[in-house]
């Protein structure tokens, strides 16, 4: 299948609207770290796995566990700042995400060798599907987007942080 | 354009946010092909050399390359000097490497001049310092039915870099600011391209990256959109359809050599954008297109590999 190009989600009640963006239906401002004061890698997983494991109830060793496996396949900076760590979860019904900003940004071994800052989390269940695939697809585009990276950080509070993931893209 | 003032809180926030930036690159080597309109312009000159200054003074190895840029020709012109082209490109010869070594000369002092005000310890060189860069005479490949390749007089190929005179600099907290000129074996010497000065530099140093300042946004896509980031793979694409053509093609041509032996990554910046090079060191977003090798992460085919083949149900 093709990734680099996220199809509309389907079920799109309005006709002719903007496809809505199926991260944003995932993300509620429980979901958002912003200011977090970490300084690697581990430490930010660390933290957005305790979030996690309060909002879910997953084992938050397993979570970190699994999002540093991903990353020794290679760093998931995409450079310019951002990040989007991923793991496959065992006995996850759907996929969970999570935005986490961090005070200072952290070294990630990304492409452009640029620490990164602003990181998109997502959990998906062991048997990846393309729906998550889409997730993925999905997010890469957006945190790709230099406008989007723009602002969002200059949001100040998670209701803007979701307000501006529910309007991408923008038309 | 119009920047809004900036409080003393703010200040001290901008300065804290590129302290990440100042450990990421710390003691790193930046090799830096100066040029365009940042060399011409008296504001874009002072902020360039400030910004030379201000990334070694926090720790990191900046080595500035430079060329004539129009200023040979100028002087050419003035002095009355008839030019031989052949296949488009100007012949050297003795007069004309006479007035080449010239203008670089005095460009290169005007170089180290401004980045020592700015209070860096900046030293000029020549590839005949130390014997540093080791050239060999330029010939074009023949083309048609000629038998032997077309001689452009003093224009030279780089033989060979030796690194420990930029490494002796460098470990005393000096700049070098080097001029494309090489030696030959017989101690004669030959005017070499900058680009490809600063390219090689770059790959002998193992620099952590390669900038080359132009007067263009970056590599723009057939639709004249700047693609912001291209691995060697699809600059190879880009060349096979003809997307980059005239002056960027030399350029693609330095950069993918560079990123093919062990440079981290290239980039393709507007020199025209103040304190562009501090733009793309210290802050999360680049001013043009970065070019890095195949290797190294790759976020799609990464996540598609780690996922398996569950996603193609």
């Amino acid at each position: 299948m093709n990734l680099s190009r996220p199809q509309p989600a389907s079920g799109n009640s309005e006709r002719n609207a903007a496809p809505i963006n199926p991260v944003s239906r995932l993300l509620s401002t429980d979901d958002i770290l912003l200011d977090v004061e970490a300084s690697t890698k581990t430490r930010v997983f660390e933290e957005v796995a305790r979030l996690f494991e309060r909002r879910h109830g997953f084992s938050q060793a397993q979570i970190v566990e699994n999002l540093c496996a991903r990353e020794s396949v290679g760093s998931t900076g995409l450079g310019q700042g951002v990040a989007i760590p991923h793991a496959r979860i065992k006995g996850l019904q759907r996929a969970v995400v999570a935005y986490v900003r961090t005070r200072l940004s952290i070294p990630f071994d990304a492409p452009d060798g640029k620490p990164v800052s602003d990181m998109l989390i997502l959990l998906v269940p062991e048997q990846a599907t393309d729906e998550h695939l889409q997730l993925l697809a999905w997010s890469a585009q957006m945190f790709g987007d230099r406008r989007f990276r723009e602002q969002l950080r200059m949001c100040e509070a998670p209701g803007e942080v979701c307000q501006l993931f529910s309007a991408w893209p923008q038309s | 354009m119009s920047i809004p003032p900036v409080t003393s809180v703010q200040k001290a926030r901008i300065l804290a946010d590129a302290l990440p930036y100042v450990q990421s690159f710390h003691g790193q080597t930046f090799v830096i092909k100066y040029g365009g309109n940042a060399m011409t312009e008296p504001a874009l000159k002072s902020s360039f050399a400030r910004d030379v200054a201000m990334l070694q003074l926090v720790g990191m190895n900046p080595i500035v390359v430079h060329g004539g840029g129009p200023q040979i020709t100028d002087l050419l012109e003035k002095m009355g000097i008839q030019s031989t082209f052949r296949r488009g490109m100007r012949v050297t010869d003795d007069k004309t490497m006479n007035v080449v070594e010239m203008v670089v000369g005095e460009l290169n002092q005007e170089i180290v001049g401004l980045i020592n005000q700015y209070g860096g310890k900046a030293v000029g060189l020549s590839g005949q310092d130390g014997h540093f860069i080791h050239a060999k005479k330029m010939l074009l490949p023949p083309e048609g039915n000629e038998k032997d390749g077309t001689d452009l007089g003093l224009v030279g190929d780089i033989e060979r870099i030796d690194p420990e005179l930029i490494d002796l600099l460098h470990s005393r907290g000096f700049i070098p600011v080097v001029m494309p000129i090489g030696v030959g074996p017989e101690g004669e010497a030959y005017n070499i391209n900058a680009d490809v000065v600063a390219g090689r530099l770059a790959e002998t140093l193992h620099a952590e990256k390669l900038v080359l300042m132009t007067n263009t946004p970056g590599v723009l896509d057939k639709d004249g959109k700047l693609i912001t980031g291209l691995t060697a793979d699809e600059i190879e694409r880009l060349f096979a359809d003809g997307t980059i053509h005239g002056g960027m093609l030399p350029k693609l041509g330095s950069a993918l050599d560079a990123v093919k032996n062990g440079v981290k990554s290239v980039h393709i910046i507007d020199g025209r954008v103040p304190s562009a090079l501090l733009l793309e060191v210290l802050t999360s977003e680049g001013v043009g297109t970065m070019i890095r090798s195949n290797d190294g992460p790759h976020f799609l085919a990464d996540s598609l590999r780690y996922l398996g083949t569950a996603g193609s149900a």
